[in-house]
């Protein structure tokens, strides 16, 4: 598969998660009945012009919600909301993996974007990469779930409230900077959250997709389903381990040695840079 | 009398390959019916409050 289909297909994705782009001028953001329904990326929906929900917002919208845990233990139907964030989720990594990071995630695109820039390089050791593993545990499920003053109280979404840098580059600055009316207040809360939106930024700069590789936890989520996904990535006897594969991988891994890698995004560039065609995917 | 197993072994590798992709679908098939039974049976409306509303935490005020 060439790039630039993937290109097309990531600004079309891209493009139709923003459709309100009215919301970019007047400072407020969408409020249509699609916002119930997720992207498969990350994107968060306060941004202006989105559309869509985000998945992973979803999910901790409806742990940190002050009915859950009542509906848990005594097994209400209310409970039953968290099937739907829950199994799109694991529909998007039981299909095939990542590849909704590679392919549609516009977060992912804008990682890429800001990766074209004429910046040096630099690498960051591979012991940070399963820090999103934690930030799926803690951060979008138990956090959310158990972190409140009482089992009646609402908690916090706190991948978005103490982490998320789309949430702050995408939403959080456009919205402030447009606030005539002032309506928010920022303090240390946002000062961090901007802290650490400056520092992904300039990462993305010099390493490919820093928060896909070490801080997403839907990254995290679908790159262990993929273990399981219909469509998989193969590699066959063919292989000559010449490791070209290795040198043009966005997250860099070396896909022949391990085809399912939690890290695979599966942006099909090994494919088209293998010389004996060893690499495909599919069931 | 002992079965045959030379005309049609059932542990070929194609055999066990075939099983494993329709073990993986159905896992597929049960996720999107968790999703679509999540949005029917349940109450989706919190995804919607959440989102048609601005997300402080997200944009990080509150």
């Amino acid at each position: 598969m060439r790039s630039p289909v993937r290109k097309a297909v990531q600004f079309t994705a891209l493009l139709g998660t923003n459709l309100h782009l009215s919301g970019w001028v007047t400072g407020g953001i969408f409020t249509g009945i699609s916002k119930m329904f997720p992207i498969p990326g990350l994107w968060c929906y306060s941004t202006p012009s989105s559309v869509l929900a985000c998945p992973a917002g979803s999910l901790q919208a409806i742990l940190a919600s002050p009915m859950i845990l009542g509906a848990l233990s005594t097994g209400r139907p209310e409970a039953l909301a968290l099937l739907a964030p829950f199994g799109f989720i694991a529909a998007v990594g039981l299909s095939s993996g990542r590849l909704a990071c590679g392919w549609v995630c516009p977060f992912g695109l804008v990682q890429e974007l800001l990766n074209g820039l004429p910046i040096p390089r630099i690498r960051v050791p591979e012991g940070f990469r399963p820090l999103k593993f934690a930030m799926l545990l803690m951060f979008v499920l138990l956090l959310p779930l158990f972190l409140r003053g009482s089992p009646a109280a609402p908690g916090d979404p706190w991948f978005c409230k103490a982490v998320c840098p789309a949430g702050t580059a995408l939403a959080g600055w456009p919205l402030v900077s447009m606030d005539h009316a002032g309506l928010y207040r920022t303090g240390f809360l946002f000062f961090w959250k901007s802290s650490l939106a400056v520092a992904v930024i300039l990462l993305a700069a010099s390493v490919e997709r820093p928060f896909c590789r070490y801080l997403c936890p839907l990254g995290a989520a679908w790159g262990l389903l993929g273990k399981v996904s219909v469509v998989r990535m193969r590699v066959s006897d063919a292989c000559v381990r010449c490791g070209r594969c290795e040198s043009v991988c966005p997250m860099g891994i070396a896909i022949w040695r391990a085809p399912s890698s939690p890290e695979c995004i599966r942006c099909m560039k090994c494919v088209g840079e293998c010389p004996v065609k060893a690499i495909s995917h599919g069931p | 009398m002992g079965r045959q197993w030379t005309a049609n072994p059932p542990f070929t590798s194609s055999n066990l390959v075939a099983a494993s992709i329709s073990l993986r679908t159905a896992l597929l098939l049960l996720a999107l019916v968790l999703t679509a039974a999540g949005y029917l049976l349940g109450d989706p409306l919190v995804i919607l409050y959440k989102a048609a509303n601005v997300c402080l935490e997200c944009i990080g005020i509150g």
